[in-house]
């Protein structure tokens, strides 16, 4: 007959063990997804023009200027 | 931009709503700027609802004789949906790579449908709704084009709402009453990016072309011309003689009063001291 105290000498030990085994073998939790931010349409760096290689084509573009040819203020 | 990448062309365009208020001084701000435009060498502009606000012979009139190009897409005859303008611009640049790119322009005005104007020949203007014109219109254009570009004098969710129905559009930019982006705005992969009012900040998107020559990549900017931008002496120069014409504002008659009074005070004595 196998004591009550034997049973939880070996069970005990043995219940760590897969525990600890089916942690190692788990796969490792997904990085949270970073937000997705959107850029600002700053230029960087406090720079008149952005850096970077030239691009094929620039656009440049105002609108409702409403004849302000000089600083509003 | 023209010195750091010299060989990549520049394409000015302008959302329309350039007009003053129809008064002496107003007119002069107005043709002072359409001269500047052509200075700076702007290429397609979009007529607003403010352009019009004298009718279509007045504009004519103003515009005529500039060398730049006037659309809108939907400005009508109105209860038709013939385009009173050149609906659209198709032009061809030389790439910084040295390919020719083709940009095709469409430009739309917000729906008002009780708006009208004095039209040619004693018709009228009406405004049609924008995405009736531009499905009617896209399909050539983008036919014929290596990128597309919207100019959008409307609210930013009516452009949202174009791009997402008209995926062919490349690029959206607009300005409607002082909106602008702070950040990038897409609908699907059409890239949004609205400007502002009164020339206080100018838009750049810089584009790129895959092996096909579509469009592979958008990146857009918003220059905000503080005085950390230089002045251009050339163009001051050349609007010298106009700011000089305007009539400068009247001070204020709070302060006017406030200095007859300071005058009037009698000038305090000092009062002795060690």
């Amino acid at each position: 007959m196998i004591s009550r105290r034997f049973r939880l000498g070996w069970i005990l030990p043995a219940a760590l063990l897969i525990a600890g085994v089916a942690v190692a073998q788990a796969p490792p939790a997904p990085a949270p997804a970073a937000p997705n931010v959107p850029r600002t349409l700053d230029v960087p760096d406090g720079a008149l023009v952005a850096a970077g290689k030239a691009p094929e084509l620039d656009v440049l573009y105002t609108g409702d200027v409403i004849g302000f040819i000089e600083p509003c203020g | 931009m023209k010195t750091n990448y010299p060989a990549t062309p520049l394409v000015l365009l302008d959302t329309g709503n350039f007009t003053d208020n129809p008064t002496e001084a107003g007119d002069l701000r107005t043709a002072a700027l359409l001269e500047s435009m052509k200075r700076l060498g702007y290429k397609v502009i979009n007529i607003g609802e403010r352009d019009l606000n004298l009718g279509y012979d007045d504009f004519v009139k103003r515009t005529s004789g500039l060398g730049m190009t006037f659309i809108s897409t939907n400005i009508v005859k109105q209860g038709t949906k013939q385009p009173v303008f050149p609906p659209y611009a198709i032009f061809e640049v030389k790439g910084a790579s040295g390919k020719p790119v083709r940009v095709g322009v469409l430009g739309v005005d917000r729906y008002t449908p009780v708006w009208q104007k004095a039209g040619p020949s004693e018709t009228n203007l009406g405004m049609a709704a924008p995405s009736d014109m531009i499905a009617t219109y896209l399909p050539e254009v983008r036919a014929k084009s290596d990128v597309v570009v919207l100019l959008a004098a409307l609210s930013k969710d009516d452009a949202h709402e174009l791009a997402k129905r008209f995926p062919d559009l490349d690029l959206v930019v607009g300005a409607y009453g002082g909106i602008y982006n702070t950040v990038e705005e897409t609908e699907g992969r059409t890239d949004i990016v609205y400007t502002g009012n009164q020339g206080k900040r100018i838009g750049e998107s810089r584009i790129n072309l895959d092996a096909k020559s579509r469009v592979a990549e958008v990146t857009s900017y918003l220059h905000f011309l503080t005085a950390h931008y230089p002045e251009d002496k050339a163009m001051l120069d050349s609007l010298a003689d106009v700011l000089a014409k305007l009539p400068r504002p009247e001070p204020p008659k709070k302060a006017e009063q406030l200095l007859k009074q300071a005058e009037a005070a009698p000038v305090a004595q000092p009062t002795g001291g060690h």
